[in-house]
């Protein structure tokens, strides 16, 4: 008999009194179905004014602005933006590589089905913990909001919903989904994007241990769809730094493969690929107009997620006063 | 390179092998899960080569630094080969001929000082070098062909003797010169006094040493010093002892370097070492030489070794001598009697017979026709009187006497045609000329005569006893192989020894014949002394294999063919064959008497003796060995002294503080390599 979940223990005060300040903003207009935050590429009834421009003879006077006429003596026309709501789809990689941790889980967190046993913080956990902070962060704006938790298929869905049940669906996906496999990303974006009606906003959280160029194909999909894309790496701390010693046999978590390699002779050349595999990647996303987020597994949630929310916000402003 | 203490170099090896030991045992890899091995292999396929390189220059780092440790402590220092030579060849060539005997003014043996040196030189020789030993004792020959098994150069060295004959250096290092189409480098370490016996600077170098010494590194021992004094015995014989037990003595001439003393002791031993006789000899201050003879006993001496006391160069001190008198002459006269001969009108053959009658010798007479037909094979000496009626056959009979080691006397023969000289000349191997002085002037012999070997025992007195007599008739006699017995006044040869161009034996010629109607010399007291001390002397000096010489081959004539030559000393026996020629099979390695056995049953016994000159200590200039010596090289001695050779070594030419500091070097350099692998941590979280 499994004990029953407490939500709570997903999601850590700390990171909520760090996000409070944030909201999270589409960078590009989207079409919601209600009332929302976000911008909509459709014209609103006087909700908030956009632009003026001039006014053409035979349009309706609806909308004509008095007060400039009465100091211009021309005719402007007023125009309005529609706010709208948010679709979010979380993309999560459940793949087996995800289950790599190198520290001691952290106290107070739910856990989920990678550290459970071996008592570690893995990077799933820190996926985890992200995406329950961003479903937390999208449900408190009135955002929809779902998970697709993927390794070579789908493994766990959460439909998009803004109702405040969801919070917990997703917190229950994340903490019951296996974790293990090989990650097929194409298909899960392919797969996500499907779901969407409309324009959204995909967030997609990996290691992104795998090959890109299949990845920045379902990504153009995504993006020629107008989906706004946040991807979220996620690297233990011991990939990125690789602190090991003495020769060793590397063996691939997600297939049969294994490198044998004295580490300290390996490192410098390792740090120069995962260099060179980290440009790759920004150098896909700054193509694909994506947001990129670099995400040390050991290094707290909230901190990161602000830092994103804030460029993001910066950059939603910047769009505003132009 | 070489190494002061070689066992720790390769001590060295094995520690220097110890990081691979190591690398290869403990390359056993750790399990370690990874995420993806997808950057793993994208860095090895960045590292494959580096990571090659930076494993094996870390492992050769760590093997260098340790093996140089090891090799600085080892010692090392570079020898004339230089460095990266690969493996040394050494020829060493030892002098054990005569001069290798000396003994230094300290008291050291010569010999022990040069073995100190080689076994200190071998010692240094790693165990990929290879060494030979030539030893440079007549004949020359190599001891060892190159050989990687040091003990056994050093054996070689060890058993290292002075062998009493002479040097033939050039002939040793001929052997160690690389055949001309050979390039290898090679060390050749000449170990010699080089005194006067050993090296004859006058002789050039042959002019093909100079391309085949191209590769060679010439080193040699340490100069000797002066030489102490040394006193040896020229020359001796034994006057006027006869089978007869006349009263006879030794005639010994004693030279000396330096200031031996003021006297020394004499003694003539028998061949089985019991003593004859014994004499002081005074020595004058200054003088270099002495003379001295001593009475000997009425005993028969068949032959004896007169020695003197053991000095600087033993070998030179003692002679053996064999007394060819203690044999009863046979003498043939070759002549013809005069129908009307009486005592005034003897003939010459009347004359000569009659001066033979008061001494032991026997004397036969025989006409010349019958000289090729009944030669007298027993004669010792052959007296010609009517050359001019010897017919073909007598011809080559006289030939093969003289070359066998006969003597052979010739007058010449008055109103009687001279064609026989071309007879003689073409037959003996002489190149005699003769021809009749018909001015008819009354000659005289000169008032000083030659001091020769033939007339040496009548000394002075042979001025006196030639000082009366007068030519009438006379011969002009010349020949250019030849010394003068007697003169006439105007310096031409009154009588005249000849050497065949080939063998032994002598041919006495006058120029004149005993005969009044030429000279009257048959009527004054020169006649009977001149023609016994003739056949006395003479016999032995147309032997003179009566005397041969130690490490050359003797020459013993071809009655000697088939025999064999035995040493009587009883203290080593040596049989040496003779071949078809008359010629010993090997060089006669020793001094003293020795029996020469001919075929036909019948012995004489022969001195052998060592050349003074060749067992000459006198010490030859440096400069003038770097001069003979400048066509091929240049000498490079060892040091002088073992303690300051070794100690220079270590302070002017040894390769320890550079290797430590190389070592170190090493050392630092893989922790360095190591470090170069340190991580470079990326950039954890983008905000």
């Amino acid at each position: 008999m499994t004990a029953p979940l407490r939500a709570e223990a997903y999601l850590a005060p700390e990171t909520l009194a760090q996000l409070a300040p944030f909201e999270l903003r589409a960078r590009m207009l989207v079409e919601g179905l209600g009332m929302g935050r976000h911008a909509s590429p459709r014209q609103g009834q006087a909700v908030e004014f956009s632009e003026h421009r001039p006014y053409t003879p035979g349009e309706s006077l609806r909308h004509l602005d008095w007060k400039v006429f009465g100091r211009s003596d021309k005719l402007y026309l007023k125009r309005y933006e529609q706010e709208t709501d948010l679709d979010v789809l979380v993309l999560v990689d459940a793949s087996n590589s995800m289950r790599f941790g190198s520290i001691a889980v952290k106290s107070g967190w739910g856990g989920t089905d990678a550290g459970r046993d071996s008592l570690q913080w893995t990077k799933f956990d820190c996926a985890a913990a992200i995406t329950v902070a961003i479903a937390h962060l999208c449900l408190e704006q009135r955002d929809r909001v779902g998970l697709e938790v993927f390794a070579e298929s789908s493994r766990a869905g959460v439909r998009r919903s803004g109702s405040h049940g969801q919070w917990r669906s997703m917190v229950q996906a994340l903490a019951s989904v296996r974790v293990g496999g090989v990650a097929d990303m194409p298909r899960a974006i392919d797969h996500g994007i499907s779901t969407f009606n409309a324009r959204g906003l995909l967030f997609i959280l990996s290691d992104f241990q795998q090959p890109l160029p299949p990845i920045q194909q379902a990504l153009g999909k995504a993006r020629f769809r107008g989906h706004d894309v946040v991807l979220v790496r996620i690297m233990d701390r011991q990939e990125l730094r690789f602190p090991l010693e003495g020769f060793r046999r590397f063996e691939d978590m997600e297939g049969a493969e294994s490198v044998e390699a004295d580490a300290e002779t390996l490192r410098p050349a390792y740090l120069e690929a995962l260099h060179a595999f980290d440009a790759e990647l920004e150098r896909m996303a700054r193509s694909l107009s994506c947001d990129l987020v670099r995400v040390d597994s050991h290094a707290s949630v909230g901190p990161t997620l602000a830092a994103l929310l804030s460029r993001r916000e910066t950059a939603w402003r910047a769009r505003r006063r132009s | 390179m070489s190494f002061l203490v070689p066992g720790l170099a390769i001590a060295a090896l094995g520690a220097a092998a110890l990081p691979i030991i190591l690398h290869v045992l403990l390359r056993r890899p750790r399990a370690t899960a990874w995420p993806s091995t997808m950057l793993l292999q994208r860095a090895l396929e960045r590292l494959r080569r580096r990571r090659r390189l930076d494993g094996w220059v870390l492992l050769v780092l760590r093997t260098l630094g340790i093996g140089l440790v090891g090799f600085a402590m080892a010692g090392p220092f570079i020898g004339l080969m230089g460095v990266g030579s690969g493996p040394r060849e050494l020829w060493i060539v030892i002098d054990d001929g005569a001069t290798s005997a000396e003994t230094l003014p300290d008291g050291t043996p010569v010999i022990q000082v040069m073995q100190d040196h080689l076994l200190r030189e071998v010692s240094t020789l790693r165990p990929g070098d290879r060494a030979a030993i030539v030893r440079a004792a007549r004949p020359p020959r190599v001891e060892l062909q190159p050989t990687l098994d040091h003990e056994r150069i050093r054996s070689s060295i060890r058993d290292w003797i002075a062998r009493p004959v002479p040097s033939d250096l050039l002939g040793a290092l001929e052997l160690a010169l690389p055949p001309e189409q050979e390039s290898a480098p090679r060390e050749v370490l000449l170990a010699s006094g080089l005194r006067r016996g050993s090296v004859d600077a006058d002789r050039g170098l042959p002019a093909s040493w100079h391309d085949r010494a191209r590769a060679v590194r010439w080193r040699c021992v340490p100069a000797l010093p002066t030489p102490a004094p040394n006193r040896w015995i020229e020359r001796a014989s034994i006057v006027r002892a006869s089978s007869v037990m006349e009263q006879g003595s030794m005639r010994v001439d004693i030279r000396r370097s330096g200031d031996t003393g003021s006297g020394d002791d004499v003694q003539v031993r028998s061949a089985v070492g019991d003593i004859l006789a014994q004499s002081d000899i005074a020595w004058t201050a200054g003088t270099p030489e002495a003379r001295r003879d001593i009475p000997l006993p009425r005993t028969p001496i068949e032959s004896c070794t007169i020695g003197l006391r053991p000095d600087a160069q033993p070998l030179d001190d003692t002679l053996s001598v064999v007394n060819v008198a203690t044999i009863t002459p046979k003498v043939t006269i070759v002549g013809r009697r005069r129908e009307d001969e009486g005592l005034d009108r003897l003939s010459a053959s009347g004359w000569i017979r009659q001066a033979m009658e008061s001494a032991d010798v026997q004397v036969r007479e025989l006409d010349p026709t019958m000289l090729g037909i009944r030669p007298p094979a027993d004669a010792d000496v052959i007296i010609l009187t009517r050359p001019d009626l010897l017919d073909a056959g007598g011809w080559k009979w006289t030939s093969r006497h003289l070359r066998d080691g006969g003597l052979i006397v010739i007058t010449p023969v008055q109103g009687a045609n001279d064609a026989w000289i071309l007879d003689l000349n073409r037959e003996s191997g002489v190149r005699v000329e003769m021809s009749p002085r018909n001015d008819g002037e009354i000659r005289r012999f000169a008032p000083r005569q030659p001091r020769g070997d033939l007339l040496a025992a009548l000394g002075a007195e042979i001025d006196v006893l030639t000082e009366p007599v007068s030519v009438q008739r006379s011969w002009n006699i010349a020949s250019d192989r030849s010394d003068s017995v007697l003169m006439f006044e105007s310096g031409e040869p009154a009588a005249l020894t000849v050497r065949p161009l080939d063998g032994q034996g002598l041919l006495l010629l006058l120029a004149f014949p005993p005969e009044l109607e030429c000279t009257d010399m048959p009527l004054r007291p020169l006649m009977v002394p001149f023609f016994q001390e003739v056949i006395r002397a003479g016999r032995a000096l147309a032997r003179g294999s009566s005397v041969i010489m130690t490490g050359a081959i003797a020459q013993l004539g071809p009655s000697a063919a088939g025999g064999v030559l035995r040493s009587v000393d009883p203290r080593q026996t040596r049989v040496i064959e003779i071949d078809s020629e008359g010629r010993t099979t090997q060089p006669v390695p020793f001094p003293g008497v020795w029996s020469l056995e001919q075929r036909d049953g019948r012995a004489r016994p022969i001195a052998a003796r060592l050349d003074p000159q060749a067992a000459s200590i006198e010490h030859v200039d440096a400069s003038r060995i770097e001069a003979w010596w400048s066509p091929v090289g240049v000498w490079t001695r060892l040091s002088a002294e073992r303690t300051v050779a070794q100690d220079s070594v270590r302070q002017e030419s040894t390769w320890t503080l550079p290797l430590l500091l190389l070592a170190l070097l090493f050392l630092v350099g893989e922790s360095l390599w190591s470090r170069r692998s340190s991580p470079r941590p990326m950039v954890e979280t983008a905000g």
